[in-house]
């Protein structure tokens, strides 16, 4: 059971993330220094891919702050650190994002060091 | 500033002396790298509150109780609703560093809250440095280094800046 909500939790946090990225592509981005800070605000807020993100984003936490309660730090960590090489994978698929040598490794170095910490 | 004549690498010091993301050329993005890390920044206090609520209220237990019996639990708890607070104002500082940073390359910046956490850890609750723990700071440390080092392709961002 705990591991179920922690791999919903997972799959919401990346599909979360994904659904931000591809409404933010969709309102053509924000920056609040070309001023209509309100409009802005209102584009974002009505675009349906960042509202629907957010809400899953947020379930994401309560299914993540579910999981951690019952598992154990150092067997949630190193396995939500999955999402690091999902958003690799996913951004190339879905946004054409080029992955190069320095963000493989990036990842690579960074799940180590989550690995080292909750194995401590 | 375009009236007097200053040199480009005063005015890459001035940009970062004058931490403002809105004078930013299209081609730097120093900037948005550093709101990036100020929104993890704000998004880890938001953590820690949360794990502070969540702790107060003695945990959440899903299989026990009705669902809506926890839900209204964790989100009557003043930390929780706090740290709500900040998530959206972390959400919205992290809309906009997406508007300007590829995906691939902004998320992993997400593992630098490992390294807050642990040194908020040994600041407030006097954990132990261990070795292993400071070997995993050094690597999250480089594996960020890394894919900072990793260009932005500009045609994934949304807007370009002027």
């Amino acid at each position: 059971m705990p591991f179920i909500l922690l791999f919903t939790s997972i799959a919401f946090a990346i599909t979360g993330q994904l659904l931000m990225k591809a409404g933010i592509l969709r309102v053509e981005g924000i920056d609040f220094s070309r001023g209509n800070i309100p409009g802005q605000m209102l584009r974002l807020v009505t675009c349906p891919q960042i509202i629907f993100g957010l809400v899953v984003f947020a379930v994401s936490m309560i299914f993540y702050l579910a999981a951690i309660s019952k598992l154990d730090i150092s067997m949630a960590y190193p396995m939500v650190s999955i999402n690091y090489v999902l958003i690799q994978i996913f951004s190339k698929i879905f946004f054409h994002e080029k992955i190069n040598l320095y963000r493989v490794f990036g990842v690579l170095f960074i799940i180590s060091g989550v690995v080292l910490i909750s194995r401590s | 500033m375009s009236k007097y004549f200053i040199p480009d690498f005063a005015k890459k010091f001035w940009v970062i002396y004058n931490f403002n993301p809105y004078i930013m050329t299209a081609k730097s993005t120093r900037a948005y790298k550093i709101l990036l890390i100020i929104g993890i920044l704000i998004g880890t206090c938001a953590q820690l509150l949360m794990k502070k609520g969540v702790e107060s209220i003695g945990g959440v237990h899903l299989a026990d109780s009705p669902l809506i019996v926890e839900i209204t639990k964790i989100f009557t708890n003043p930390y929780v609703i706090i740290g709500l607070f900040v998530i959206a104002v972390s959400s919205i500082i992290w809309l906009h560093v997406l508007s300007h940073l590829d995906l691939s390359f902004a998320y992993p910046f997400v593992s630098i809250s490992y390294i807050i956490i642990l040194f908020f850890g040994w600041l407030v609750f006097h954990e132990s440095v261990t070795p292993l723990r400071i070997a995993g700071v050094a690597l999250i440390g480089s594996g960020v280094i890394l894919i900072s080092k990793s260009e932005v392709k500009k045609e994934s961002s949304g807007v370009q800046s002027s």
